[in-house]
């Protein structure tokens, strides 16, 4: 009898994650951002049990949907491999800052930063490919150029890759806030690659699933050794996140670049509202 | 429009250069390893969590929370006495851990396509990660 309250956190918790996995694998997140609230809220999980599980999601996410975005070939290696320098350094930087920086003002500031990207983001709504984009000199040195398969307009479709430079500082910024905050960072990631570098949405959603799971590597030995990974939460989460990150995996080579942007959207807005929320809270509860 | 990289209809059915050729490779090698990884977690947690579930069952719940292994060695030191919670802690290990070997292939594979530059990216990054393990040890 007592088994069943075991049984029922384990199936919600497998199915939450499900959905986290899913949408995660389409716009290029870990899925914490859903994960850690979930647990925490409705579960009563420990706060710190929660963000270790939110970065077995973030890791789960990316190795089950990579594994079929890169085999596919809609991830770009090359400009993946590269950024991951400065995600990495950023997160180093930030697990090193953690102590001194006060966490209420970087979730609004970033928070806030995540709310004004919205802005390109809505002009840019109905844009299937980015235009007249040429390399820069370091897409060049880097050979970032490439092309992907797109199903859904049945070609190739060939891509350049510009302002380099600024992507890869934005990277850097993606890195130091998942080093601070543990979250976040996908957002970021994706919007340095939209936005910034001018990607296809698909390469940029698939190639920063790529990316988290390294960012979210450079910290998850830490959480492990600290006791923060508990196997009871962690599995359910793991599982589902893999499952989800499965399908999503199979509907995003569907879909179109602009439906993807119409679901990216509001995920982009929801973090930006979730992050405020937080750092108010955290700054009143002080 | 500019395509200088060949036309659309080029890469899947036509005749691919030798650079597309040699990133398909790296593609399928990568997404082999991942998908290793995740096959080789899952396939852990799965059995793992039938294992104790299962314990559960026909026991009961155990009054406390049952500790869980957390260092490599007590992981190992689980598996030996057939704790299903050391068959969940190592299956999430492996999860943990296969972005890395994703690093590590990389390299290799760099190496073996004689590109220098990117065996270069690719190595800071592991460095940049192994940089961060023992930062983590460290307790900052």
């Amino acid at each position: 009898m007592p088994t069943e309250p075991q049984l029922l956190f384990f199936t919600l918790v497998l199915l939450a994650s499900l959905l986290a996995g899913f949408v995660g694998s389409l716009v290029g997140i870990g899925g914490g951002i859903l994960i850690t609230p979930v647990l925490t809220i409705f579960f009563g999980v420990d706060i710190r049990l929660a963000i270790g599980a939110s970065i077995v999601s973030i890791i789960a996410t990316s190795s089950g949907a990579a594994a079929a975005y890169v085999r596919d070939h809609i991830t770009n290696l090359r400009v993946g491999m590269s950024m991951e320098v400065a995600t990495t350094l950023g997160a180093i930087g930030g697990a090193l800052l953690a102590a001194v920086v006060p966490t209420a003002a970087l979730y609004i500031i970033f928070g806030l930063a995540l709310a004004f990207t919205a802005v390109p983001l809505i002009r840019k709504f109905g844009e299937e490919l980015p235009q007249g984009v040429t390399n820069d000199l370091w897409a060049v040195r880097l050979r970032l150029a490439s092309s992907y398969p797109d199903q859904r307009l049945k070609r190739t479709v060939p891509y350049q890759v510009t302002r380099v430079p600024l992507g890869f500082s934005i990277m850097a910024l993606a890195g130091l806030l998942s080093g601070l905050l543990g979250i976040g960072s996908g957002v970021f990631k994706v919007l340095a690659m939209d936005t910034v570098m001018r990607l296809p949405l698909k390469v940029s959603t698939t190639t920063s699933n790529f990316m988290i799971g390294v960012t979210a590597a450079a910290s998850a030995g830490i959480y492990f050794q600290r006791g923060d990974i508990d196997p009871l939460i962690a599995t359910p989460v793991a599982l589902g996140v893999l499952a989800g990150a499965t399908l999503g995996a199979r509907v995003l080579p569907r879909l179109s670049n602009t439906a993807l942007r119409a679901i990216f959207l509001p995920v982009v807005a929801l973090i930006a509202l979730q992050m405020l929320l937080k750092g108010f809270a955290q700054l009143l509860g002080h | 429009m500019d395509e200088r990289r060949g036309t659309p209809e080029q890469a899947p059915g036509g005749t691919p250069t030798d650079a597309q050729r040699m990133d398909y490779r790296m593609d399928l090698l990568i997404s082999y390893v991942l998908r290793g990884g995740v096959t080789l977690s899952a396939g852990l947690l799965i059995l793992g969590a039938l294992l104790y579930y299962a314990r559960v069952f026909s026991a009961g719940t155990p009054a406390h929370p049952p500790p869980f292994p957390h260092t490599l060695a007590g992981v190992f030191h689980g598996l030996a006495q057939g704790d299903p919670l050391a068959i969940l802690s190592l299956g999430l290990l492996v999860l943990l851990l296969t972005p890395v070997a994703r690093v590590v292939v990389s390299i290799l594979a760099f190496a073996r396509e004689r590109d220098r530059l990117y065996v270069a990216i690719t190595t800071l990054v592991l460095l940049i990660l192994l940089v961060s393990f023992l930062l983590g040890r460290g307790g900052a």
